[in-house]
């Protein structure tokens, strides 16, 4: 029963607005007011919604620029959703290409620092070392400069760092279209592990055949809206029928087509967002009016802070003139 | 109140992350040098025998206390100098520089000034203690007032803490800052006193100005660790300087805690 599974990741009504105003103080400006007038914005995701449970390998596919990205950063802590409420039950660990790894050092000695970076001891990484590298496949390499190594083996180390975190969520984007088949098929193991763990996967490809091998669910996002999500065998076939559609246009038409989508992302607002908000029945009122008001930034100072620092600048001013003027 | 306490609790929830982190990035950071961790040492070392050879041998400056010779005067002073300055500056890159591999990872961003600050911390040390030997060398005496060195490192410490916070948010806000922050601390450098004693310069009829100069917490910082060897003075003693030392260091501690809690989920989307 579905039901019985644990709710991993909830996403409701999740945006992302990138304002196309030009200078720093426009944008934070608009931090400080994301939903407000002022320069223009980009809607990179119009109001995501999805349940993710445990156990559950979910692909994401979609055209470049539909807002994956967008969408995986929010999901691992980077960017935060404008408006909408995102639920993470558990730590997430993020794979992209490169990986984040640092060129001047060797492959052992990025996973030292990423290692440290997830907050283990010197000791445990020790224990692990050869695990890690035994796992990338890498060989001698492994003490050569990151710098030195072809986009497929940094996919493997990377792969080989994150999957060791042992994280409850693990996301994964693209990072795995640049490896070859051997190194595939132990990720697929590796992420069948995974599964039976009960931890959930995110996996974003632009390669059909890996998402169809990887994944049970797919997400499609277009154009920063989720056209459906379902088993994967479903999605991927509409997906891959829209495709041969859209590659069936005439130059022009293709290019009318995306101008026309990516005009639509400049036009949304937010009583669009709302209006969408308010026809889901699933919501109480209360939510509907929580979800469709953008995310507060930070607190105000406090009084007592206020207090507290204004005392302080009087003293330390006075402290001051009487020091210089007397001594 | 709050948002101070919520910076220093993920301080030392998170110190033993940032401790081994410096500890690594410290290492990893000469790694392709033929002399590898020397660097650490030489650099300071080079610096402060420059400074000498112009300062103590070309311009025959002299310390600010009668009866103690340039050379310890001046090392115990630049190390000092050296340290904060230094920390200073990484600290305001300290976040900016690194968002994209630090945002996801399982610490608070927090902490990075900090872990800048602890990575030049070792260079300090070696340069106080080649200082102090030489000045058992020329015969000063060792006395209780020693001691007060491990206050001066603490006040150390907390102003590069509150003032890290501050500076690499704001860097992340506002770009220039780092570069306003370059020139400033040009300026500063010269008020500091790490090469010659300030009050020397103006000689009478100017204390009040002097004592202005001296107002700012580098040179209680630099004044201070020389105190700690050379003088004849508690720190308490000298009571308005350190009330607004540290009145200052509250203060942007206040500020920065604040504006770092407020914009720091944002931070990648300004980066």
């Amino acid at each position: 029963m579905p039901d019985e599974k644990k709710l991993k990741v909830s996403a409701k009504y999740i945006t992302k607005t990138f304002d196309l105003g030009k200078t720093k103080s426009e944008k934070i400006r608009a931090i400080l007011n994301p939903l407000s007038k002022g320069p223009q914005k980009f809607w990179a995701l119009k109001g995501i919604n999805f349940d993710v449970y445990e156990g559950d390998v979910v692909g994401i596919v979609g055209v470049n620029g539909s807002g994956k990205s967008t969408l995986l950063n929010i999901l691992s802590g980077l960017l935060l959703p404008a408006s909408g409420e995102l639920t993470i039950n558990g730590e997430t660990s993020m794979l992209t290409i490169g990986a984040g790894l640092r060129g001047n050092l060797t492959g052992r000695e990025n996973i030292r620092l990423k290692s440290l970076m997830m907050g283990r001891t010197n000791k445990e990484i020790d224990e692990q070392m050869d695990e890690i590298v035994e796992f990338s496949d890498l060989g001698d390499f492994i003490d050569q400069p990151v710098k030195d190594y072809s986009s497929g083996m940094k996919s493997k180390l990377g792969f080989s760092i994150a999957v060791h975190q042992d994280p409850d969520i693990l996301i994964i984007d693209e990072a795995l279209s640049v490896g070859d088949q051997t190194f595939s098929q132990k990720a697929l193991a590796k992420m069948n592990e995974f599964k039976a763990q009960g931890k959930t996967i995110f996996f974003v490809s632009h390669s059909m055949r890996q998402v169809r091998d990887f994944t049970d669910k797919t997400i499609w996002i277009q154009y920063g809206e989720m056209r459906a999500m379902g088993p994967t065998e479903e999605i991927v076939k509409d997906y891959e029928k829209w495709n041969s559609w859209f590659k069936g246009l005439g130059n022009k038409e293709k290019s009318d087509y995306q101008k026309q989508q990516k005009a639509k992302q400049v036009s949304f607002n937010e009583q669009e967002l709302a209006k969408r908000i308010s026809n889901d029945e699933r919501l109480s009122a209360e939510d509907k009016q929580r979800l469709s008001t953008h995310l507060a930034v930070g607190d105000y100072l406090p009084v007592t802070s206020w207090v507290v620092l204004a005392a302080a600048t009087v003293g330390f001013l006075f402290t001051i003139y009487q020091y210089v003027m007397w001594g | 109140m709050k948002e101070v306490w919520l910076v220093l609790q993920e301080q030392f929830k998170y110190a033993p992350v940032m401790v081994r982190l410096a500890n690594y990035e410290k290492k990893a950071r000469y790694q392709n040098h033929a002399l590898g961790n020397l660097w650490l040492f030489l650099n300071p070392f080079m610096q402060v025998a420059t400074y000498w050879i112009v300062f103590g041998l070309g311009f025959n400056s002299s310390s600010n206390v009668t009866g103690i010779p340039y050379m310890p005067w001046l090392i115990v002073g630049l190390a000092t100098w050296l340290f904060i300055n230094t920390s200073f500056m990484d600290t305001t890159w300290s976040i900016s520089a690194n968002i994209w591999q630090i945002a996801r990872m399982k610490f608070p961003m927090s902490i990075m000034p900090m872990m800048r600050t602890l990575m030049n911390f070792n260079a300090f040390l070696y340069m106080l203690v080649i200082g102090v030997v030489m000045s058992v060398f020329y015969g000063l005496p060792v006395t209780f007032y020693w001691l007060q060195v491990f206050y001066y490192m603490f006040a150390a410490f907390a102003f590069l803490y509150a003032f890290g916070i501050f500076n690499a948010t704001i860097t992340v806000l506002i770009r220039d800052y780092q570069q306003i922050m370059q020139t400033v601390m040009r300026f500063v450098f010269w008020v500091s006193g790490a090469l010659f004693s300030v009050s020397d310069r103006f000689g009478h009829g100017h204390e009040r100005f002097v004592r202005l100069l001296e107002m700012n917490p580098f040179y209680y910082l630099v004044d201070g660790m020389r105190n700690s060897f050379f003088g004849h003075q508690w720190f308490w003693e000298n009571t308005y300087p350190t009330i607004a030392f540290w009145l200052f260091v509250i203060i942007i501690l206040f500020i920065g805690s604040h504006l770092h809690l407020k914009f720091r989920s944002y931070f990648a989307d300004l980066v």
